[in-house]
């Protein structure tokens, strides 16, 4: 199974990146909204796991691409969140992300979890 | 974070981090001659954001509230379109060159460091 990963920090691109490849995905990192979008079209992943607060398009922007696109409309999304950003995972959601994750504390098991249930 | 993911991880936050000050401490040196520059403060804001997110995962949590209360201000700043004065910027300045210091050194220490002083000083300049 194929997940995307736009995040512009370093630290969690190779944390989530190194972990989910771990547990046997195959795993494409873009470290902006604008890469994304093209991973999104080149890679054509399963899941997208993706950050919001990004430099060069952000995860709203990108969730707002998704929605409007016929072939990647349907790519579930898990928004990564942190401390401060319950009105943006409200803001996300409403775009259709379909669950989010806190990335303040390490539960990849639950990340892991969630992955799995939207990939089903 | 258990000890042997942070002691996986502790050269990356370390890598990382140093990366971000040095970003925002050039952004705060540009601010202080341009204050209007926008793009700057967004470097600002960014680099505080993802500060806090690392120092929060790695278990900083006095660091990652003193980020969260940075990322706060700046954001207002950026949304309000206000530019920071200059007793501000210097504010920020005598603020972000300890942190680096923090974050340069980070161990499991770092975990039990409080940071109520500096974070008076933040909630100080607020507008």
């Amino acid at each position: 199974m194929k997940v995307l990963v736009i995040e512009d920090d370093n630290f969690f691109q190779h944390f989530y990146s190194t972990k989910l490849k771990e547990q046997g995905f195959e795993v494409a990192v873009a470290k902006n909204g604008n890469e994304g979008i093209q991973l999104v079209e080149s890679f054509v992943p399963n899941l997208i796991l993706l950050d919001i607060i990004m430099p060069e398009k952000n995860g709203f922007e990108v969730l707002e691409y998704l929605s409007k696109s016929q072939a990647f409309h349907n790519i579930p999304v898990i928004v990564f969140s942190t401390l401060g950003q319950e009105n943006d995972v409200k803001k996300a959601l409403s775009l259709g992300a379909k669950d989010y994750i806190n990335k303040s504390f390490f539960d990849f098991d639950n990340l892991v979890s969630k992955i799995n249930q939207y990939l089903k | 974070m258990d000890n042997a993911h942070f002691d996986q991880y502790i050269s990356l936050y370390i890598k990382t981090g140093k990366e971000y000050i040095n970003t925002m401490q050039n952004a705060i040196n540009i601010l202080m001659k341009n204050p209007t520059d926008k793009n700057q403060m967004e470097q600002l804001y960014i680099g505080a954001h993802n500060i806090k997110s690392q120092s929060l995962v790695m278990g900083f949590e006095s660091l990652g509230n003193l980020m969260h209360e940075m990322e706060k201000l700046v954001k207002s700043h950026i949304e309000k379109n206000i530019p920071f004065s200059q007793d501000q910027l210097t504010v920020l300045k005598r603020i972000i060159d300890p942190v680096e210091s923090i974050v340069v050194n980070a161990s499991s220490d770092t975990k039990s460091l409080a940071l109520n002083r500096e974070l008076d000083t933040i909630n100080s300049i607020k507008n």
